[in-house]
């Protein structure tokens, strides 16, 4: 029985992960190609998971509403690189910080008075819904599968897309060394829109997915966006290969500390008292994990020293 | 041996395949100006880095006046008596000169975790401050920011921050570097005085200035030294006129 | 700077005169809004000393303005009960003193930046910024899953804490106590930036690698920076929670870090009045676009991202054209 129960939330787990991972991905390439910090990414996910629900709500159609979290959160995400984002790549971390914080309550904000503030659903569709049954006694939802899947194939897809395209190698040139790449003739300007708008793609993508488990509602990208920071700082930030490790070990460990940890303490613990502690701890998990990583390793995994 | 202030025996760091210092060995006596000669890339200003311990070195021991203190962290080895100048000005531009110069004199004097006390009301380190400024003939200019100042009253403040923390030996890393010539005599006729209390490890590339100054000097080539003798002795070395091939010397 | 000194005078006067009008007209509401703006200028004086002088960018300094309001919360509730807190050493049933309250309140922050810098300061550039952020959201999950102390919905007292011979429930009088405060936390900022500890920190914003190339342990210097920084806004969380005699999880929340960076940002960094224009600043403008429109955070963003982007010296540097031109 426990096993069940341990592989199913493992499952839930790297769910959980792989979304982090879309989020992630932009966050770390933004930084490492054009090292801003954006705080705003998750705004973008708030955008593309309310592009979703309205043009769900209008087709009735879950892919186009998933086509239109893509471009929805692409096309805001150039707007507001051309508009702001893009006077603020040569200025401190601090104005970064500052400017994008501001942005997550102006785009909240504004969401907020488009839309109103109940929260909007996005339905699964029926060849989605259900259960589907992995090995003999395991029971998973078709619809979470779905999304490790997707997850799995976009993070193949990133892949191939840095190591074998132009795009790819243009971004890398980017990361390493920012005045050699303008001074090979890329139109740097153009480049850094692109890999901007690529990485709110990504966060609005994960928004609609995750809207369609929960709620589209304002806020929705702040808990997220912050368990993302989380992700690229224990990976190394720049890192893609370590935003996909850091993903799916903070998806893992914070889904199964949370459910396990109260169990584990009632061993040696009033059962109430341990579901209080444990609930409590496990919430903290992955920031206790972080700055265990951080201590040891004061760049993440994966980052330059 | 007891003449050696400073020992420093196979001292060596890699960057993967890439030796950017191999075994070094390199001495600084007492009194003595021992300049550090050699191309752009031959491993100079890791050297001092190393020495200084900001960046670490993978074999090799570093001796400061009997005391081994090739595990020491930079701040330490800066406490101790090691005190270095910038190749690029390194000060604090919002700083005027005079307190420049203080910032320098704090750790000295013990006063780095004093909370409370004006600092601007410190005779003692005002005074202290000033005489260094004199030295270094700045002393016109204490009131202006750091920021403000020329090229070559940035480098005489360099000198001079090195000065205030009044250490055992002196690493200056091209202190000279866009000096006019009015610049370089004061700079040559302040190394020769400071050298006869502390003695200086100096790299430098204004040759007429190393020749005027140095009693000892080495070639560093490679990350390696090549050859080590008086001025005239390296002068005449073939060794050294291949590694400057071209350059006039 | 004449213009700058004239100004700030100008800040204490109406910091002065507006509750005293709140006095004479009756209307306490004025009273409350002017100790809210002292309240959150501590906090700000607190973060200027790490983030304005120092350079280090604290993304989390909820942490210690919640923390001072949860310890404040906590002492209190526990007294209101008469439930028992702690058993060892002392039986301890908490207390609704303000004046152990604080010593308390202060220890705990203290030992708590103490702690998060010392991890933090490990790392540096984005990392601190995020560590820092990471140990804020730590402190407010936790202040959300832990269920004794009202959880997600938070705590209140009732009753604002008390002071000897004084109704802290008068609302000059708390403004009064939060006045006194205000001055100490200027009076030691005002000290400590013109010490010898001060020039050091100060030069580490600017240089971090000479200042250690001439003998200072910046590492140990930055650390006491951060203790009486986060030490600072921690006090400024206790009145915070006598303030509205409630605290919740948003005091730990991030938009509380940003907030008390915005204010740091607004008024000027690195000047000692800077956070007080700031929080006033952002309090007048919370107020009077509130009174127009629900979605004042929208104007309150758009402000704030022009500020950045074509400002930069924040209101103070407005009136100092000397900085402004560096």
């Amino acid at each position: 029985m426990t096993s069940i129960l341990f592989i199913e939330q493992l499952l839930n787990g790297i769910q959980f992960g792989t979304m982090l991972f879309l989020m992630s991905a932009g966050l770390t390439l933004i930084f490492g190609v054009m090292g801003l910090i954006n705080l705003a990414h998750g705004s973008f996910y708030m955008i593309g998971a309310f592009c979703a629900a309205l043009v769900a709500g209008i087709t009735g159609s879950f892919w186009l509403a998933l086509g239109a979290s893509l471009c929805g959160a692409a096309i805001a995400g150039v707007l507001i690189e051309i508009l702001i984002i893009r006077r603020l790549y040569r200025r401190d971390h601090l104005d970064q910080v500052l400017a994008t914080f501001a942005l997550i309550l102006l785009l909240s904000e504004g969401v907020r008075w488009y839309f109103g503030a109940f929260p909007l659903y996005l339905s699964i569709p029926d060849s989605l819904n259900g259960t589907v049954p992995i090995f003999s006694e395991i029971i998973y939802s078709k619809y979470r599968l779905f999304i490790i899947l997707m997850g799995f194939l976009i993070a193949v897809g990133l892949y191939l897309l840095i190591t074998k395209t132009r795009l790819g190698i243009r971004i890398r040139a980017g990361q390493n060394d920012r005045e050699m790449i303008s001074a090979l003739g890329v139109d740097i300007s153009k480049l850094y829109t692109v890999v901007f708008a690529l990485g709110a793609a990504l966060a609005g993508l994960s928004g609609a997915m995750i809207g369609a488990i929960q709620s589209v509602e304002v806020g929705m990208g702040e808990p997220i966006l912050i368990l993302a920071f989380v992700v690229i700082v224990i990976g190394g930030i720049g890192s893609i290969k370590g935003a996909f490790v850091g993903s799916i070990l903070v998806g893992v460990t914070d889904t199964l500390g949370r459910v396990f940890l109260p169990d584990l303490l009632k061993i040696f613990m009033q059962p109430a008292e341990a579901t209080a502690i444990g609930s409590s701890i496990g919430s903290m998990l992955i920031y206790i994990l972080m700055a265990l990583i951080l201590i040891t390793k004061p760049s993440g995994l994966f980052g330059k020293s | 041996m007891n003449n050696k202030i400073l020992n420093i025996k196979n001292l060596s760091k890699s960057y993967g395949a890439f030796k950017v210092t191999d075994e070094i060995a390199i001495d600084l006596n007492f009194n003595e100006i021992h300049a550090l000669i050699g191309p752009n890339g031959a491993g100079k200003s890791t050297l001092i880095k190393q020495i200084v311990g900001s960046v670490r070195h993978d074999i090799g021991s570093i001796i400061l006046d009997q005391e081994n203190i090739t595990d020491l962290s930079d701040v330490e080895r800066a406490k101790i008596g090691i005190s270095r100048t910038f190749q690029v000005s390194s000060i604090i531009p919002s700083f005027s000169a005079l307190e420049n110069i203080i910032l320098s004199l704090l750790n000295g004097s013990n006063k780095t975790f004093q909370f409370f006390k004006n600092i601007k009301n410190n005779k003692d380190l005002d005074f202290k401050a000033k005489n260094i400024l004199k030295e270094i003939e700045l002393i016109d200019k204490s009131e202006i920011v750091a920021s403000q100042l020329s090229h070559g009253d940035r480098r005489k403040l360099e000198v001079g921050l090195a000065l205030a923390t009044n250490p055992k030996v002196f690493l200056f890393d091209e202190p000279m570097a866009g000096l006019d010539e009015n610049g370089t005599k004061i700079m040559i006729n302040l190394f020769k005085k400071i050298k006869l209390n502390t003695p200086i490890l100096l790299i430098e590339h204004d040759m007429d200035a190393v020749f005027a100054l140095a009693d000892r000097v080495s070639v560093i080539n490679y990350g390696r030294i090549v050859a080590t003798g008086t001025v005239d002795q390296i002068k005449s070395n073939e060794l050294v006129r291949d590694v400057y091939l071209g350059y006039e010397i | 700077m004449i213009i700058e000194k004239f100004l700030n005078k100008w800040i204490l006067f109406l910091l002065l005169i507006i509750p005293l009008c709140g006095l004479v007209f009756e209307e306490p509401y004025y009273i409350t809004l002017t100790t809210k703006v002292i309240i959150l200028a501590i906090a700000g004086i607190g973060l200027n000393l790490a983030l304005g002088y120092c350079g280090l960018i604290s993304f989390g300094h909820a942490a210690f303005f919640g923390t001072g309001g949860y310890v404040t919360g906590i002492l209190s509730f526990h007294a209101l009960n008469d439930e028992l807190l702690f058993s060892w050493p002392i039986e301890f049933f908490g207390t609704s003193e303000m004046l152990i309250i604080w010593p308390i309140a202060i220890l705990v922050c203290a030992a708590l930046s103490f702690i998060i810098g010392l991890l933090s300061l490990r790392t540096s550039g984005v990392y601190f910024i995020m560590i820092t952020l990471a140990f804020a959201q730590m402190l407010y999950f936790f202040s959300i899953s832990w269920p004794t102390y009202g959880g997600e919905d938070g705590l209140s007292i009732y009753l604002r804490n008390s002071f000897p011979m004084v109704n802290t429930m008068d609302p000059f009088t708390f403004y009064l106590i939060c006045l006194v405060w205000l001055v100490i936390a200027l009076f030691v900022s005002f000290k400590l930036i013109n010490s010898a500890f001060g020039m050091a920190f100060q030069a580490i914003k600017e240089n971090e690698e000479r200042v250690k190339s001439v003998g200072i342990e910046t590492l140990k210097v930055k650390l006491i920076v951060f203790v009486i920084s986060g030490t600072i806004a921690g006090l400024a969380g206790s009145l915070y929670t006598d303030l509205n005699r409630f605290v919740s999880p948003s005091v730990l929340d991030w938009h509380t870090s940003g907030e008390i960076m915005i204010f740091v940002i607004l008024g000027g960094m690195a000047r000692l009045y800077g956070p007080i224009v700031g929080a006033a600043f952002f309090i007048i403008l919370e107020q009077t676009l509130g009174a127009y429109t629900e979605n004042w955070q929208f104007w309150l963003g758009l402000i704030l991202i022009l500020e950045i982007l074509y400002v930069r010296s924040g209101i103070l540097g407005l009136f100092d054209k000397k900085k402004n031109n560096e």
